[in-house]
């Protein structure tokens, strides 16, 4: 469905390009949901933006590899290119809800222009098509709504108006980065709810995007880790929950509250990631790891398969042993 | 100022060439005014009627006026009114607009009876202000420069008032109230050293309108005493020449043009580096 | 949206009445007696008090502002001493002039600024852009008066397209008077139609950085339609504000512009008055030209928030 290649973006003059999105490569296929999970600045919301096409211009800029959707090359497109050369059916969701729609346009309005480009209808059947968009992502009164404004919605029913925009294109493959992270924890799981409902229903598949551990082993089939603009580890959402073969996931699972750590300090990682432009040529994680070799400061990690359907990014991956 | 301090500073500027011109305009006007008696070729006040209105030649450069006056002379000459107006508008403004907009923020009560005050300034067109003034004060230099300075007091008065309110909200500042520091120390260590660089983009600025300002006054006969060389009455009275000497018109409007221009450009290279919380304040009005 | 209209209208009310109150001060602070001007250095002791009685100076000074005002609210702005006449009847005299002198500018100053503006927001960061910003910037720091004198120069005295000054009425000559307005509103437009190029280049540009502004390109419509629907009117609005500003600021640089263009306009009344020391019609005109703009923002705020739906909550 949605297969992303060496994925490179880069900031800063193309003699010393600075990459901010490092070789990325992933699989999505029809109807699963991936998670994407990293801690902020690690290059995610970035990867989104440029499977999508909407990298800012002037900005950062796909320097290498390639977005496949159903096996045509898209990567150098916009939304609208893609449309035109007939392969629109991706569509995202953004994390701010408040800033996310117009706000002197009405909803309908908004809906119905996704609505008019993507099934070519125009007139009343678009602002209907509209109507049905709402029912479909719950909207109380949907009716009513279209003639509103984003001002007199509250966060959730925005996103729920950014889910129906999203829907009106029809999309194989939604992208949603970290789509719950402005809105109140019950607002929030109504929200995901409703995310993996409509993937089941409509078959769509989902690349989701959080620093959220809990909110990924909810929702996700697979997980991809992300670490200073690289994958480090993916797996299936048992498989990564239940053996992280990699330093770092290892790290962050450490730093998940459960239910009987109690009022104890919970454990940090040490040291903050390395800025872009300054990874040399060993392991992005070598500064922060507590199990750091020699070899891992000169020489890069190979990429190994530790078992099926799970890769890691380590020279000295941990043994699975017990599953925790 | 260190060595860094200066690069620091010069960097808008050699980021963008254009800037670097206005920067390079400034100093040649500062330059021609300070030296005007050494850099001029004759006489700016010296009139000789066998050669009025010659076009520029070899002689004089940019031609003689109707009384035979060089022209290149009188525009170097007039730089120094160009630069007195330009820099007394600029410290008027400063002078009144600071401390009102300061305390206005520090002091809600007085400040928001003080900022109405400043609305009510601004409800009179600047242009009008200025020669309202003149009419009650009579036509001098000094109060072409009170005249043209009150227009900019109103729009500095509030910059400052908008930026110490930001600054105040700052979680520096408010920690810094909260252990008890003096509103003295408040507006020395926190508030001043803020707006040093916010307050060198409207100085730029206002420089460059009161050009205008100046310019306009002189003009109408209200700003500087005709005796005086200044561009703005260099237009005045060649102005019923300009069909038969069109250059005369032009050199003096031309260095209008540069200073104002060049003070434009300045103010917007330092603008582009300003903290972009401050950057809103400074519209596209100048 | 009713509530707040009311409370900006308020608003203007109470800086108009505290403006009156620095205009009618005015008066009473330029030097000399108003009394010598109106009956000349050859007058007797005797005359002047009578004067001084009839025109009411020797009451309080609060009882003479509430004179005043009561007066200006009939209608009744003085005489003045140059035209012997109604300085209402002056002032409405040049109002023809002015008022179509600054309609003509705002035409230029819309046609010019607003898709200058786009153009370069668009092309943001090309030669283009830092051109066409750059021109934008050099018009703004050109006076208005230099470019009118050239403008006669090259459009008037060489090329004979246009008149080079006065201005007789539509209502004597028929709407071809307006071609004598040409050049004045031409050479006024100039600094304002920059303003309004830079002002519009930089709200489209802020607007463009919106999170919605993704929304819409993220929906797949095409990049001229995210602009038409989704920037150009968001940016506008801010554009719109600017408008009321921008009037202002016409109102008196046309004072330089109709003095140079010999226009029978409000503008050149100010000018003459002032040189003539007719201070009943300073007062007058400076007062009009407040009252006009304070009206004119009052509007353009009010239609400001009725474009905008978000302020119903507020």
């Amino acid at each position: 469905m949605l297969s992303v290649r060496d994925l490179t973006v880069s900031l800063g003059p193309e003699t010393a390009p600075v990459d901010i999105v490092a070789g990325v490569s992933f699989e999505l296929g029809k109807g699963e949901i991936l998670g994407l999970v990293g801690e902020s600045g690690c290059g995610k919301s970035m990867t989104s933006l440029a499977v999508m096409g909407l990298l800012p211009q002037p900005g950062p800029r796909i320097r290498a590899g390639r977005v496949l959707l159903e096996g045509c090359d898209v990567t150098q497109l916009q939304p609208w290119q893609r449309v035109v050369a007939g392969h629109g059916r991706m569509a995202m969701i953004f994390q701010e809800p408040m800033t996310s729609l117009n706000p002197v346009r009405r909803i309908g309005d908004q809906i119905a222009e996704a609505v008019r480009v993507h099934d070519r209808l125009s007139g009343p059947p678009a602002i209907d098509r509209a109507r049905e968009l709402l029912e479909q992502v719950r909207m109380p009164d949907p009716a009513m709504q279209l003639s509103a404004y984003p001002h007199q919605l509250s966060g959730g029913q925005r996103q729920r108006v950014m889910i129906a925009i999203a829907l009106a294109c029809r999309p194989q493959v939604l992208i949603a980065d970290e789509p719950t992270t402005a809105l109140d924890v019950t607002i929030q799981v109504q929200v995901l709810g409703l995310l993996r409902e409509l993937c089941n229903r409509l078959d769509m598949a989902m690349l989701f995007i959080t620093h959220d551990m809990g909110v990924i082993a909810q929702l996700a089939d697979r997980v991809s880790v992300m670490y200073a603009g690289r994958i480090v580890e993916t797996a299936g959402v048992e498989a990564l929950f239940g053996r992280p073969r990699h330093h770092y996931t290892r790290g962050l699972m450490d730093c998940m509250p459960s239910r009987n750590s109690g009022a104890r300090r919970l454990p940090t990682i040490a040291g903050q990631p390395p800025a872009p432009g300054t990874v040399g040529a060993g392991c992005v994680f070598a500064s922060r790891c507590a199990a750091v070799r020699e070899t891992c400061r000169t020489a890069a990690p190979p990429r190994a398969e530790v078992s099926q359907g799970h890769d890691v990014l380590c020279a000295f991956p941990l043994d699975g042993g017990e599953p925790r | 100022m260190s060595r860094d301090g200066a690069i620091l500073w010069l960097k808008p500027f050699i980021a963008r060439p254009i800037a670097l011109l206005g920067l390079g305009i400034l100093l040649g006007t500062i330059l021609a005014a300070t030296f005007a008696p050494w850099l001029a070729p004759y006489d700016p006040y010296a009139i000789d009627p066998s050669i009025r209105l010659t076009p520029p030649n070899a002689l004089h450069w940019f031609g003689t006026d109707q009384f035979g006056r060089d022209t290149l002379s009188r525009v170097i000459h007039s730089a120094r009114m160009a630069l007195l107006i330009g820099s007394g508008v600029v410290m008027f403004a400063l002078a009144t607009g600071v401390p009102i907009g300061v305390l206005s923020a520090l002091f809600p009560r007085l400040g928001h009876l003080l900022m109405r005050m400043v609305d009510v300034l601004m409800a009179f067109p600047s242009l009008l202000l200025a020669l309202g003034l003149i009419v009650v004060l009579g036509p001098s230099v000094a109060n072409a420069i009170l005249a043209i300075g009150l227009g900019y007091m109103t729009t500095t008065t509030r910059i400052v008032y908008g930026l110490t309110l930001r600054l105040r909200m700052e979680t520096y500042v408010e920690a810094s109230r909260s252990m008890g520091a003096g509103t003295a120390w408040l507006i020395g260590k926190h508030i001043l050293p803020n707006l040093v660089s916010p307050l060198l983009v409207q100085a730029s600025f206002v420089f460059a309108f009161a050009q205008l300002g100046a310019a306009s006054l002189d003009f109408l006969g209200l700003g500087a005493p005709p005796e005086i060389p200044s561009w703005g009455n260099m237009l005045a009275e060649s102005r019923t020449f300009i069909t038969r000497a069109p250059w005369l018109l032009f050199f003096p409007g031309m260095m209008i043009v540069a200073t104002a221009f060049s003070l434009n450009l300045v103010g917007d290279a330092l603008r582009d580096r300003l903290d972009p919380r401050f950057r809103q304040l400074f519209s596209e009005k100048g | 949206m009713w509530s707040y209209a009311l409370k900006r209208a308020g608003t203007t009310a109470v800086t108009l009445l505290a403006a009156s109150i620095i205009i009618f001060a005015f008066i009473h602070i330029v030097p000399g007696d108003p009394i010598y001007v109106l009956l000349g250095d050859t007058a007797t002791p005797d005359q002047i008090d009578a004067l001084r009685h009839q025109l009411g100076l020797d009451q309080p000074i609060i009882l003479q502002y509430l004179t005043w005002i009561g007066h200006v609210l009939e209608g009744n702005l003085g005489r003045s001493i140059f035209f012997q006449a109604p300085v209402l009847s002056v002032i409405a005299d040049g109002a023809e002039t002015s008022a179509l002198l600054a309609t003509m500018t705002m035409i230029w100053v819309t046609l010019i600024g607003v898709p200058i503006g786009m153009i370069a927001a668009v092309r943001h960061g090309t030669w283009l852009d830092q051109g066409l910003s750059g021109a934008a910037m050099l018009m703004a720091s050109i006076p208005t008066f230099w470019v009118g004198l050239y403008l006669i120069l090259i459009f008037a005295a060489w090329l004979g397209w246009f008149p080079s000054s006065g201005y007789p009425s539509i209502f004597e000559g028929g709407l071809v008077n307006l071609r004598y307005l040409v050049l004045p509103s031409l050479a006024l437009a100039a600094p304002n139609a920059a303003l309004i190029l830079r002002l519009t280049r930089a709200s489209m540009l802020d607007v463009s950085r919106e999170d919605y502004v993704r929304t819409a390109r993220a929906k797949g419509i095409r990049p001229w339609q995210v602009v038409v629907r989704h920037i150009l009117r968001n940016a506008l609005l801010a554009v719109v504000s600017a408008f009321g500003f921008t009037f202002a600021a016409l109102l008196s640089e046309a004072v330089v512009t109709e003095t140079v263009f010999a226009l029978p306009g409000i503008g050149r009344l100010v000018v003459q008055s002032i040189l003539r020391r007719d201070y009943p019609v300073i007062q007058g005109v400076i007062l009009v030209i407040v009252v006009v703009y304070l009206l004119i923002n009052l509007i353009v705020d009010l239609s400001y928030r009725l474009l905008d739906p978000r302020v119903e909550l507020q």
